[in-house]
């Protein structure tokens, strides 16, 4: 490109606002066809995955947090926002309102009671809805993360999650959902599992699982309730980042993965009480090594052998 | 929406959300390269917006976010690497490339990333916000609140980067 063009030819050309004597000049340069690749390709990017009815929460629980004087107000105000936003998500599909959210952050857990008695524990980073108004006629729930049943007995119990649903009719089981994760653990009676394409019906002791565009896997498990449920997450042959996202979601810490694999598999578990007894028992069997950047990003890093 | 609104009205600040909130963030991203980081400052700035409803005209509602979330960002010092995702599957029309040369264009898309990633923030987000948001120019200077000029300038100079960094092929 010639060195007396202005500093904004290749934003006006990228515009399409170059005369046509200045374009066909500049489609004879030398650079034209990389300039042209770079703009072309360009727009084959896209941002990371963006979830406005999550950020929208989170700012209304900032808002409400805040104690001060005029506040009442606004948390009013935008409570109304919320519930507006809450109906908006799932309101779709019953055009309703009565709807019921629940959510916890990192570190929490959190019991709720259904309207028929049945029990829900959700582990942390956890979204659950549900229709309270026509909870006689349906039971269905909206998940989005780890949560462990309690169902009562009576009709057909739903957990919908975005990866894949589960149908009961009284029983206890656990299910954990992720990016391209669906994972469910029966403890009690009998469940079926089922994504888009695969189900499977699970007795006690029965775990399924499908991740990605893989067949669905299942074992067995000889505990009675997730071990989640007493402070420990485990795991068997998990990808790491699924166990770093849950690490993540236990704790307020960050992960750098650029420099290990994240499709690795783990099996193990790791506490909920201690950060650096966790890092450990993860990350020791795995051969990777941690340093903290700042009080809350984690650097790992693959060791040579 | 009109200036006679108010954003302390919940359905106007929830439209101004609405509208705004992912330009936002990926904004954010394209500055720091930390998506929990980006969507935290996507959220204090709203929460700042709401604590300023009623002195903020809805016109302007999109300046004063973007300002807002910027001046966090200043405060802020940890910086990433900006990962994009690459759509494969864009150009249907070749469905019988050889292995050559769809290895050449990952390549080339691994290297454009890169790129993108290496040059100055002030390059990257308006670059990036006119190729993934699809952002004219003018929106981009009212955001930023800057001259169409100073757009212009940055988009060249990040083109200019590029093909520089990507070199000859």
């Amino acid at each position: 490109m010639k060195r007396n063009q202005s500093d904004t030819f290749l934003a006006r050309w990228l515009n399409n606002e170059l005369t046509p004597k200045e374009l066909s000049e500049f489609e004879k340069s030398s650079d034209y066809l990389l300039y042209k690749k770079i703009a072309e390709k360009s727009l084959e990017f896209s941002a990371p995955d963006y979830n406005k009815g999550l950020i929208f929460s989170e700012i209304e629980k900032k808002v409400s947090s805040k104690k001060e004087g005029k506040v009442r107000s606004l948390v009013k105000r935008l409570s109304y926002v919320a519930a507006a936003s809450i109906i908006l998500t799932i309101g779709i599909l019953f055009f309703n309102d009565g709807s019921e959210e629940h959510l916890t952050n990192i570190g929490e857990k959190l019991a709720i009671v259904l309207p028929d008695n049945s029990k829900v524990l959700l582990n942390s980073k956890t979204t659950i809805s549900y229709n309270d108004s026509q909870w006689g006629e349906k039971r269905i729930v909206k998940l989005d993360g780890e949560a462990y049943f309690e169902v009562e007995k009576g009709s057909t119990f739903i957990v919908e999650s975005p990866h894949g649903q589960v149908a009961v009719l009284g029983t206890k089981f656990n299910i954990r959902t992720g990016e391209g994760f669906f994972e469910v653990i029966c403890y009690e009676g009998k469940v079926e599992a089922k994504t888009n394409k695969h189900s499977g019906i699970l007795t006690k002791g029965n775990a399924f699982r499908k991740q990605g565009g893989t067949l669905p896997e299942r074992w067995d498990v000889s505990h009675n309730e997730p071990t989640w449920k007493t402070g420990e997450s485990s795991f068997k042959s998990v990808p790491l980042k699924h166990v770093i996202k849950a690490l993540e979601s236990q704790y307020n810490v960050r992960f750098d993965l650029s420099n290990i694999n994240s499709e690795d598999k783990f099996t193990g578990s790791f506490t909920h009480n201690n950060l650096k007894t966790a890092l450990q028992t993860v990350f020791v069997p795995m051969k990777i090594g941690v340093t903290f950047s700042g009080k809350k990003t984690v650097v790992l890093e693959a060791m040579n052998e | 929406m009109d200036d006679n609104q108010s954003i302390c009205k919940p359905k106007v600040f929830e439209e101004v959300f609405d509208t705004h909130s992912e330009t936002l963030r990926n904004f954010m991203y394209y500055k720091c390269g930390d998506k929990d980081l980006a969507e935290d400052f996507v959220q204090d700035a709203f929460v700042k917006l709401w604590k300023n409803c009623a002195k903020v005209l809805v016109s302007k509602a999109k300046s004063f976010l973007f300002t807002v979330a910027n001046n966090l960002f200043l405060n802020d010092v940890a910086h990433k690497k900006v990962i994009l995702k690459h759509q494969q599957g864009t150009h249907l029309q070749h469905t019988n490339q050889n292995p050559e040369f769809l290895l050449e264009e990952k390549e080339f898309m691994i290297k454009l990333q890169k790129a993108i990633a290496d040059l100055p923030a002030k390059e990257r987000e308006v670059f990036l916000l006119n190729r993934i948001d699809k952002k004219k120019y003018k929106e981009i200077a009212e955001m930023l609140e800057i001259s169409i000029k100073t757009v212009e300038k940055r988009m060249s100079l990040a083109l200019k980067s590029l093909r520089e960094k990507i070199g000859n092929i």
